[in-house]
């Protein structure tokens, strides 16, 4: 049955999941790494002093490699260079096809780059070190009514659930002499979703189907209060770490308007 | 069984809600299967092509179509899209400012639903979402326009992607049709 198949996985993803506690990153709570990825993310908008951005760019990218992930840190910035590239590449076939849009620098394109480089740092660290029990804690923090609070934990449950079905979709096609690839995938895109997703929506379906009939079972939304089996506070260490972005952004908007030096 | 039988009494009814948990459960997990979908793609082509850039959105449109189909009731599409807003903005914040555009849209689809007075009807249904992807194409297009108003070389390519991925939310229409008359047709959706 589906239901046992969701708690084997659990337990499973568990033990597979690389052990990550030793980086202190890892230990934060994950309100205080939203509240982070939240606060860096308003104050990259404003943001356009070369030297204010370069700043949070080094401080973000000391807090991504504190987790030691350097290969998924090398893959992002390899991304990110070639897409900045080609950003770069298109904007100068446009500004050539239409000549009246030239006159930009290579400042002016690299800007928004820092910003993407930075708003990736702090939420590859909140990708990779949070995990989805974290995730579940602090959506029941933000104390949503239940018709929104219901959907959107099952959204988040079902995201690795699904992406175990997709590679075991991959395996068996794999096995019938399919193997999807970029090129495959540009050059039969039709048949790709045909092969992909037909069976992985009839799944999402039946799962759907089986979660509903536990929850109704279970008697979920019989009742206004959900209430909780475990409240987790944030420790001294979330408290410092925000304290400290918020020093760092005050640095940034210093330098930018002038009042630092 | 009436409310005064002697197994009810004593123990307070609970209270009757608009959104069964069966609904909200499919609303959730078609909401993880579309941003699943879309990294998929995304990934699979290898970047951000043309062809996988439509696909993504032909396979979201899709989805979403047969989403509707299965919870036809008024409501889904906001709630949709207000979820899939709330844990995008929960794994990455930058999308909370693209939170109200995308309530625009889906409000504007749900009004002229509840205008054609035909939740039932697979047209309408398509409809609303047809409506609900070129108002919210409309408002990235207004953002792209904000941002990138130094810039227009910067701009003319946001509106080419926003154009190519119009193209394919409008395939999607069509293949969500098809693909919502087979699970009609193989009893899993039951309207």
């Amino acid at each position: 049955m589906r239901a046992s198949y969701v708690t084997n996985y659990t337990t499973e993803s568990a033990t597979k999941t690389p052990v990550l506690k030793k980086e202190f990153a890892a230990n934060l709570d994950v309100r205080a790494k939203m509240l982070i990825s939240f606060s860096v993310s308003l104050a990259v908008i404003p943001l356009y002093h070369i030297e204010a951005l370069a700043i949070l760019l080094t401080v973000s990218l000391a807090y991504l490699l504190s987790i030691r992930r350097f290969w998924i840190t090398l893959v992002a910035y390899i991304t990110l260079a070639f897409l900045c590239g080609l950003a770069i590449l298109s904007s100068f076939m446009v500004s050539h096809l239409f000549p009246n849009m030239k006159g930009l620098t290579l400042a002016t394109f690299i800007l928004p780059f820092i910003r993407i480089a930075i708003l990736l740092n702090v939420i590859l660290v909140m990708a990779i070190t949070s995990r989805v029990q974290g995730m579940l804690q602090g959506l029941k923090s933000l104390r949503l009514p239940y018709f929104i609070y219901l959907p959107a934990a099952v959204m988040i449950r079902f995201i690795p659930v699904f992406i175990k079905d997709v590679s075991q979709i991959k395996d068996s096609l794999k096995t019938k002499g399919y193997d999807i690839r970029p090129v495959f995938v540009c050059l039969h895109p039709f048949f790709t979703v045909r092969l992909l997703f037909v069976p992985l929506v009839i799944r999402a379906l039946r799962s759907a189907d089986e979660l509903g009939i536990a929850a109704e079972l279970k008697g979920v939304g019989l009742r206004d209060n959900i209430s909780h089996y475990r409240k987790k506070q944030l420790g001294k260490s979330d408290y410092v770490v925000l304290l400290l972005t918020l020093a760092i952004l005050a640095v940034a908007f210093g330098i930018q308007y002038g009042f630092v030096s | 069984m009436t409310d005064k039988s002697p197994l009810v009494i004593g123990i307070s009814q609970p209270r009757k809600r608009y959104w069964q948990p069966r609904e909200l459960v499919v609303i959730g997990v078609f909401s993880a299967l579309i941003k699943l979908s879309s990294l998929l793609i995304a990934i699979a082509g290898g970047g951000m092509n043309p062809v996988t850039l439509g696909l993504k959105n032909l396979v979201a449109t899709m989805l979403l179509v047969v989403l509707i189909a299965k919870v036809r009731k008024p409501g889904t599409l906001l709630l949709f899209v207000v979820i899939s807003s709330i844990v995008s903005a929960l794994l990455n914040s930058v999308q909370l400012f693209l939170l109200p555009g995308a309530i625009i849209a889906a409000l504007t689809g749900e009004v002229v639903l509840y205008l054609v007075r035909k939740h039932h009807e697979l047209a309408s249904i398509l409809m609303s979402i047809a409506i609900f992807d070129f108002v919210s194409r409309l408002i990235s297009l207004t953002l792209s326009y904000l941002m990138f108003r130094e810039s227009m070389g910067l701009f003319v390519m946001a509106a080419i992607i926003i154009a190519i991925g119009y193209i394919g939310c409008v395939l999607g229409l069509g293949s969500g049709i098809l693909f919502t008359k087979e699970l009609k047709h193989a009893g899993i959706i039951r309207h």
